[in-house]
């Protein structure tokens, strides 16, 4: 007897349950047949889903009652200007990128001794120059350097 | 002028003809972005953004609902908004703007009981998860449809339907702890 009062109490909370995930969608008319029925069908018989659905209804009425309120300014789009000094920008941008590249080559040329490998591309210095290089270079140099071949 | 030969003009391009689109929209976007807030600043800078983003993205708008649209990427900029929020506290609700009765027979008690009301929904409203609310706000205070509502939040009409039962119940549970209606 207790089990059958178990599984009745159980088939009733589900019925609820199903009933009042559908208790918005009954206010707002937006139920197919099928659903309604149900519905109405459970809310004749069930005291607790008719208060949940009045609570609900009440809300929702509460809701529609809100004033609307209103901006204090206006939202339109104002027309973009373009900035001074864009071009002058631009230039130095290219400018950066030219500066940039030149020393990126200048390092590669010096890691794979480009120099020491094609003398003839190089201008001949002076023994005062001869300090610029890196310090393998340097270990290396003589009085007329890495000029000689 | 209507809104199509509007959205036309602003694709190719005019800027008058979209500020007149902003011009029919804007209390709209507003309200839905002061209600997602609660914070009348916030929702300035949030209907700010979603217009000036709407203009930026105008030749992106493939017909359809136009304040479906409108309605979505002012969504999106209350989340942005809520996100930078969550770093500074609310401004009291006492300071909201509130539109002037529109009915010149109102009295002044009828104005202090509607703005007080206001103010509990408004709290209330806060208490919902952020999509839950903009569930409740879309269908609820605005008047859109479920398919407006799906189309706005970008989800399912089974969605839209959970969100907003959960939201009213937990809504509900909120004016009944306020006395604002009864249980029964």
């Amino acid at each position: 007897m207790w089990t059958m009062w178990q599984s009745f109490r159980r088939f009733k909370k589900d019925e609820c349950s199903r009933a009042r995930a559908m208790l918005s969608g009954y206010i707002d008319r937006r139920l197919n047949p099928e659903e309604l029925t149900q519905v109405e069908e459970h809310l004749r018989t069930c005291q607790g889903c008719r208060e949940e659905q009045e609570s609900l209804r009440a809300t929702v009425v509460l809701l529609h009652r809100l004033p609307e309120v209103t901006p204090s300014r206006s939202f339109a789009v104002a027309p973009v200007k373009p900035l001074p000094g864009r071009r002058a920008l631009r230039g130095l941008r290219f400018a950066t990128a030219g500066a940039a590249v030149l020393l990126v080559l200048a390092f590669a040329a010096d890691w794979t001794d480009f120099f020491k490998k094609n003398p003839s591309s190089m201008p001949q210095f002076g023994p005062s120059t001869l300090a610029f290089g890196s310090p393998r270079h340097l270990k290396k140099a003589s009085p007329i350097g890495w000029c000689r071949g | 002028m209507d809104d199509i030969e509007l959205i036309r003009d602003s694709q190719n391009g005019d800027l008058d003809g979209f500020n007149e689109l902003v011009r029919r929209y804007q209390k709209m976007a507003y309200n839905l972005a002061f209600r997602m807030l609660g914070d009348a600043q916030a929702a300035e800078d949030a209907t700010q953004e979603a217009f000036f983003s709407a203009w930026k993205n105008i030749r992106r708008f493939r017909g359809g609902s136009f304040k479906a649209w409108v309605l979505q990427i002012t969504a999106n900029a209350c989340r942005d908004q809520l996100r930078r929020l969550k770093r500074r506290p609310a401004v009291p609700l006492e300071t909201l703007p509130y539109d002037p009765p529109s009915v010149s027979a109102e009295s002044p008690e009828d104005y202090a009981i509607r703005k007080e009301l206001g103010e509990h929904v408004q709290r209330g409203l806060t208490t919902l998860s952020h999509e839950q609310r903009m569930a409740v706000i879309l269908c609820d205070i605005q008047g859109l449809s479920y398919a407006e509502v799906a189309e706005v939040m970008e989800c399912s009409l089974g969605t839209v339907k959970s969100r907003l039962n959960r939201g009213r119940t937990q809504l509900r549970d909120y004016f009944v702890k306020m006395e604002l209606i009864s249980s029964e």
